[in-house]
C-alpha cells in the first residue's frame, strides 16, 4: 500500500512536471518573455480571473480587444462596469499583442450605458504575472487603512490580474466629508495596493449603501502611464476629479 | 446694526473663502461653439504629497456638462485622482461624454517643460489631443463638438506652495480657438473665472495663471 502511493505520488509529480514545463514553454513562446494566460482560450481565463458578472464577453478581433459589460444605471454602476470591461481589455490585449480596447456597457435591456475606445500602452507590469499578495492579503491591508480615514471596508473584490488587485467598496463615517478629500483619503486607502502601476477601483458609499464616489486606474491601456477614471454623485464636491469641482463656479 | 453687520461679514467671508480642497482659475472665451483650444504652457509648481496639480487648454461644453482637456499634470505621492495613483507626473489628456464618466489618460513627461497642447474636434471623427502638433490621443466622441474654451489652473487636494504657468510664453503658441477646425485665431478677449487665490494677468498672451 505504501509501495502504492509512493508509486501514484512519484506520477503525480511527473505529470505536474510536464504540464508545467509545457505551460512555460507556450509562455516564452507566445509572450515574448512576459506570463501569457493559463489557457488556450485566454478570453475565458481574463473573465474567469475577474470573476464578475459585471463583464459578460470578451474577444479578439484583429488587432482590437471588445469587452461587453452590463450594469444597472448611467452614474455610478456603469463607472464600475466600465472600470471592469477596461481591465479585461487591458489584459487581454497584453495577452494577444491588439493595439486597441474598445469597451461597450449595456444595462438589462440592451440599451447603451457607455461606450469607449482606448489604444493599448505599451509598458506597464505584466497582466498575467504572479500576484505578490493573496485575496485576504488585499482585504486585510485595506480593512486597516480604511479604518485609518474614518471609513469601513465592505467589500474587496480580488481579482488575479497585474499581480493582484481588488475592487474596494467603503463607507466613510462623514461620506461627504470623505469625498471633499477623496484625493489624500483614495490615496492613504490604497497605499500600496496602487504602487507599480497595479490596477485598482475603489467605491465609495453614503449611509445607504449608495455610491457617492467611483475612482480607478488601469495601466496598459490609454496613454504611456495607464488611464483613471472617476464619477461622483450630484451631491458631492470631490477634488478627485479634475476639472470637476465646484460646479456651481465652472461657468456663469 | 451690528447683526446686520455682522451677518453680512459672515455672507462675504463665505463667499470669498477660498476651498483648501479643490481650486480652479483661469481664463474662457464665452462662444460656446469653438471647436479647440491650444496654447503652449510652460512654468512649475510645487504640489504637496497629498495634492496635485494641473495647467490645461480645455473645451468645455456647458450644457452638455462634457469636457475636453489637455495639459500638465502633478500629483504628490499619496494623492489619487481620475488621472491615477499618487506620484503621477507628466501631462493628462482627460474627456467627459455629457453626463459620463470622468477618463483621464496620463502620459510620461515632464512638468511646465515648454510644449504647445492642443485640443480639437475633427468633424466626423471626434476630440483629439495634440502636443507640438503631433497626435497624441483621441479621437474620442464625447457627444458635443464645440463648447467654450478654457486656459485652466487648478490644484486638488493640499495647496501647492507654489504655481506658476504661462500661456502663450515668447516664441510659443499664444492661447488660440478655432471654430472652422482649420484657422487658428489668437484669443485677446476672455473672461476670467476665480474660485481662490489665483493671480491671473490680462490678456494678450503671453499672461500667466500663478498663485
Amino acid at each position: 500500500m505504501r509501495d502504492l502511493s509512493k508509486h501514484m505520488k512519484t506520477k503525480w509529480l511527473l505529470v505536474g512536471l510536464v504540464v508545467v514545463a509545457g505551460v512555460a514553454t507556450a509562455s516564452t513562446a507566445i509572450g515574448r518573455g512576459r506570463p501569457t494566460a493559463n489557457s488556450s482560450n485566454p478570453a475565458a481565463d481574463v473573465l474567469a480571473r475577474i470573476a464578475s458578472s459585471r463583464v459578460t464577453a470578451a474577444n479578439v478581433a484583429g488587432r482590437t480587444v471588445s469587452v461587453e459589460a452590463r450594469a444597472s444605471e448611467r452614474g455610478a454602476d456603469s463607472t464600475r462596469s466600465l472600470w471592469y470591461a477596461t481591465l479585461a481589455g487591458a489584459a487581454l490585449a497584453q495577452n494577444a499583442g491588439a493595439t486597441s480596447v474598445a469597451r461597450h456597457v449595456v444595462d438589462t435591456t440592451g440599451a447603451e450605458l457607455a461606450a469607449e475606445t482606448d489604444a493599448v500602452a505599451s509598458g506597464g507590469p505584466s497582466a498575467f504575472g504572479p500576484s505578490d499578495r493573496s485575496a485576504a492579503d488585499v482585504a486585510a491591508g485595506a480593512r486597516a487603512r480604511a479604518q485609518s480615514v474614518g471609513a469601513r471596508l465592505l467589500s474587496a473584490h480580488y481579482i488575479r490580474l497585474f499581480g493582484g488587485t481588488a475592487e474596494l467598496v467603503v463607507q466613510p463615517t462623514d461620506p461627504l466629508a470623505f469625498v471633499r478629500s477623496g484625493g489624500a483619503n483614495v490615496g492613504a486607502l490604497l497605499g500600496d495596493l496602487a504602487s507599480n502601476q497595479r490596477p485598482y477601483l475603489v467605491t465609495v458609499v453614503d449611509g445607504d449603501g449608495r455610491p457617492i464616489l467611483v475612482l480607478g486606474y488601469t495601466p496598459a491601456v490609454g496613454g504611456g502611464t495607464g488611464q483613471g477614471i472617476g464619477w461622483q454623485a450630484p451631491q458631492a464636491d470631490s477634488d478627485a476629479i479634475w476639472g470637476a469641482t465646484k460646479p456651481a463656479h465652472r461657468l456663469p | 446694526m451690528l447683526r446686520s453687520i455682522l451677518a453680512m461679514a459672515f455672507v462675504v467671508a463665505a463667499v470669498a473663502a477660498p476651498s483648501a480642497l479643490a481650486n480652479q482659475g483661469g481664463k474662457f472665451r464665452g462662444s460656446g461653439s469653438d471647436a479647440g483650444s491650444r496654447a503652449n504652457i510652460t512654468g512649475s509648481a510645487s504640489v504637496p504629497s497629498n495634492g496635485g496639480a494641473i495647467a490645461t487648454v480645455r473645451v468645455q461644453n456647458t450644457a452638455a456638462t462634457g469636457l475636453f482637456q489637455f495639459g500638465h499634470l502633478k500629483q504628490g505621492s499619496s494623492y489619487a485622482s481620475d488621472c491615477g495613483g499618487g506620484g503621477t507626473i507628466g501631462y493628462m489628456v482627460e474627456r467627459r461624454a455629457a453626463g459620463g464618466s470622468y477618463l483621464c489618460n496620463a502620459f510620461f513627461g515632464v512638468f511646465g517643460l515648454n510644449h504647445k497642447f492642443s485640443t480639437l474636434h475633427v468633424s466626423g471623427s471626434g476630440w483629439n489631443a495634440y502636443i507640438d502638433g503631433s497626435k497624441i490621443d483621441g479621437p474620442y466622441a464625447l457627444g458635443f463638438t464645440s463648447g467654450q474654451a478654457f486656459a485652466v489652473g487648478e490644484y486638488n487636494g493640499g495647496a501647492p506652495s507654489s504655481y506658476s504657468m504661462t500661456y502663450g510664453p515668447s516664441g510659443g503658441t499664444p492661447w488660440q480657438y478655432t471654430i472652422d477646425r482649420t484657422n487658428w485665431i489668437t484669443i485677446n478677449s476672455a473672461t476670467n473665472f476665480n474660485e481662490g487665490g489665483w493671480i491671473i494677468t490680462s490678456l494678450p498672451s503671453p499672461f500667466s495663471i500663478s498663485r
